[in-house]
């Protein structure tokens, strides 16, 4: 099943800035959006995610730089004109509306025909299952059925760039996994440019062709998944993707030995699930174990390093029998190692880019 | 749980509190009691007696009050219609959309004309009734209703003003955004979203605009001068002569009458009126 495809759109932010009053927000963002990719911002509550987002949409001025769509300069366009459709985290369904209604509202604004309309919404519905659910009201509706109304508005009007605004952060868990994946599969159907902010990093990891990680207003990095994952730009974006996060062990907390080896480098990050028991590459000293977590598939142990004490999670594949008070040799490949500098940033050596 | 909430108290104290209760509800309405019994007893009574219980029902009181005047009381019911009805469609245009340009609208100076309008609710009527008075008379608009129900469609009311401000800030932005994102207009967004979101505080403010206005003694007094226009009000007071003999039974049986279109409203609205009062004030 699908819509025929409304052209997506290329976006281009150049220097954009954003200020509330004499309070700067945003601080100089430069992006590039190529037609038909899903891009996802993620970063820490208050880095001005929405922020951006509404800028774009055109329901937050812009304070300075370009919004370029498909070529044309839009900081002044209005939201309408924009060819934008948004999802907003409460929904924002007209409450006094039903089904129908909501989906059809925007297209009656639009002064379409009727039966064009009719058509339309039908298709949606189909798209998202909510057929039976046309004349209900949305307060008869569940969250993930909301939840699904609030994007059929959206595809409804076969914009050319959909923006989601944390669309699934009051579902609960199961539900979140379900609906990541429909909105997966709709922005496969659609071929639909897609911005979509969120701070869950599992939402960001499998969904994204693109991430973007924000951070008190500034980009921090720009890439795939897994370039993110493989090589993050600096301590920051070390730090925030990945699950349990990083190690980030400044040299000087290791024993002398391996400190030597590392000369200019400030801090090591390390992985949990790249520490492995025994020898390797690299020893970092005999853990002593504080905390195991069973979780079936893997077992997380947090313990310190030897010497400094420093905190460590490892994370080990399979049901692992060890006792908290243990001591455990680890160490890592030297190809798994992120080396940063005394600012944070990452040191690139051969192997790696 | 359960058992832990208030226990009722004993039958004694139950007792008293009901019987104070029926007493007071009893003086309160002892005055329009006597007014009912008062239209319906022969006027020669109606100050010989302080019992409630007529000595013999008789209607004289209505047909000699209906048309008792030079003009029908009818034609006084029609007008105070009129004049009610206009006022409330009035008060309902003009002060939604104040309130709605007060909320949700940017414009410079804002706040500084909010803080105006509620200025103007701390004016006494009074205040403002002779340069008003001027003013109509200039532009020749004494002894008709326009300045009665002109300034309702200017939002002169501040109090249903603020009554929507506060009702439409409980109303969440983002149901507007979505709508923009819709391509709405202000104005579509005020009619489409807004109105039909907000329909139990234009309840609230169309029935106390139809009480109020129905009510107006004053207003009526001053602007309007020839019978013919004359509201229930002043119909009346035109029982109370000063130079003949009042005709008191006639003035309590249009008095009767005259409570009646209130009595009625609040009977058919009283639902509504309460969540709108619940609504607009304390909204979660
Ligand atoms: N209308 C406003 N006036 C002043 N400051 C604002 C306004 N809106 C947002 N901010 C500030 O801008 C910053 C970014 O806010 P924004 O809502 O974009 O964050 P966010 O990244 O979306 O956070 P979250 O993940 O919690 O939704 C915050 O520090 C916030 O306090
Ligand atoms: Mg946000």
């Amino acid at each position: 099943m699908t819509l025929p495809t409304s052209s997506a759109a290329a976006l281009e932010l150049t220097n954009i800035c954003k200020s509330y009053g004499d309070v700067p927000i945003i601080h100089g963002i430069d992006l590039a959006i190529k037609p038909g990719s899903f891009v996802v911002f993620v970063g820490p509550s208050g880095c001005g995610k929405s922020t951006l987002l509404r800028m774009i949409a055109g329901l937050e001025p812009i304070t300075s730089g370009d919004l370029v769509i498909d070529g044309q300069r839009m900081n002044e366009a209005p939201a309408s004109r924009r060819g934008i459709a948004m999802v907003f985290q409460s929904y924002a369904l007209y409450p006094h509306m039903d089904v129908y209604q909501n989906l059809s509202f925007g297209l009656e604004t639009a002064k379409m025909r009727k039966a064009e309309i009719a058509e339309r919404v039908s298709r949606a519905a189909k798209i998202l299952k909510i057929e039976p659910l046309l004349r209900r009201k949305p307060r008869q509706l569940s969250g993930g059925q909301r939840q699904r109304v609030a994007i059929g508005r959206a595809i409804v009007r076969e914009p050319r760039l959909f923006l989601f605004d944390e669309p699934l952060s009051n579902l609960d868990a199961e539900l979140r996994v379900q609906m990541r994946v429909e909105i997966s599969n709709l922005h496969r159907d659609l071929g639909t440019t897609m911005i979509y902010v969120t701070h869950d990093q599992v939402e960001a990891m499998t969904m994204a062709d693109q991430i973007v990680v924000l951070n008190g207003g500034r980009v921090e990095q720009t890439g795939s998944p897994l370039d993110l994952y493989n090589y993050p730009r600096n301590l920051f974006v070390a730090a925030f993707i990945g699950s349990p996060r990083m190690n980030i062990f400044p040299t000087s907390a290791l024993s002398e030995g391996i400190a030597g080896d590392f000369a200019t480098t400030h801090s090591l990050g390390v992985r949990p699930e790249h520490l492995v028991a025994g020898p390797a590459d690299v020893g970092l000293g005999s853990i002593a174990v504080e905390v195991v977590e069973h979780l079936g598939d893997v077992t997380i142990l947090h313990g310190r390093l030897p010497n400094s004490h420093h905190g460590v999670t490892v994370t080990l594949s399979g049901q692992v029998e060890i006792k908290p008070g243990a001591t455990l040799p680890i160490g890592v490949s030297r190809s798994n190692l992120h080396r940063f500098d005394r600012g944070g940033l990452r040191i690139n050596d051969g192997a790696k880019l | 749980m359960s058992d832990q909430g208030i226990t009722p108290p004993s039958w004694p104290v139950r007792t008293i509190t009901h019987v104070l209760l029926i007493a007071a509800s009893v003086v309160m309405l002892y005055p329009l009691l006597w007014m009912l019994s008062a239209s319906v007893r022969p006027e020669a009574e109606i100050f010989d007696s302080g019992s409630l219980w007529p000595s013999a029902i008789v209607w004289d009181s209505f047909v000699a009050g209906w048309s008792g005047l030079r003009v029908s009381f009818g034609q006084f019911f029609l007008n105070s219609l009129v004049i009610a009805v206009i006022s409330v469609i009035g008060n309902l245009m003009a002060c939604s959309l104040a309130a709605f340009t007060f909320t949700r609208l940017d414009f410079p100076g804002r706040n500084f004309w909010f803080a105006m309008m509620l200025g103007t609710l701390m004016l006494p009527y009074h205040v403002t009734l002779i340069p008003q008075y001027v003013m109509f008379l200039n532009t020749g608009w004494v002894d008709t209703i326009l300045p009665l129900v002109g300034p309702k469609f200017l939002a002169a009311d501040a109090f249903f003003v603020f009554l929507m401000v506060q009702f439409f800030r409980g109303i969440p932005r983002e149901i507007d955004e979505a709508a923009m994102m819709d391509g709405c207009s202000p104005w579509r967004i005020y009619w489409k979203i807004m109105l039909p979101l907000s329909l139990p505080v234009l309840a609230t403010a169309a029935i106390f605009t139809f009480i109020w206005t129905w009510e107006d003694f004053f207003g009526p007094l001053i602007y309007l001068t020839s019978i013919g226009n004359y509201t229930v009000q002043l119909g009346l007071r035109s029982f109370i002569d000063a130079s003949s003999q009042s005709s008191w039974g006639a003035l309590f049986a249009m008095s009767v009458l005259s409570l009646l279109p209130l009595f009625l409203i609040f009977i058919i609205f009283q639902r509504m009126l309460v969540e709108g009062i619940a609504t607009t004030g304390m909204k979660r």
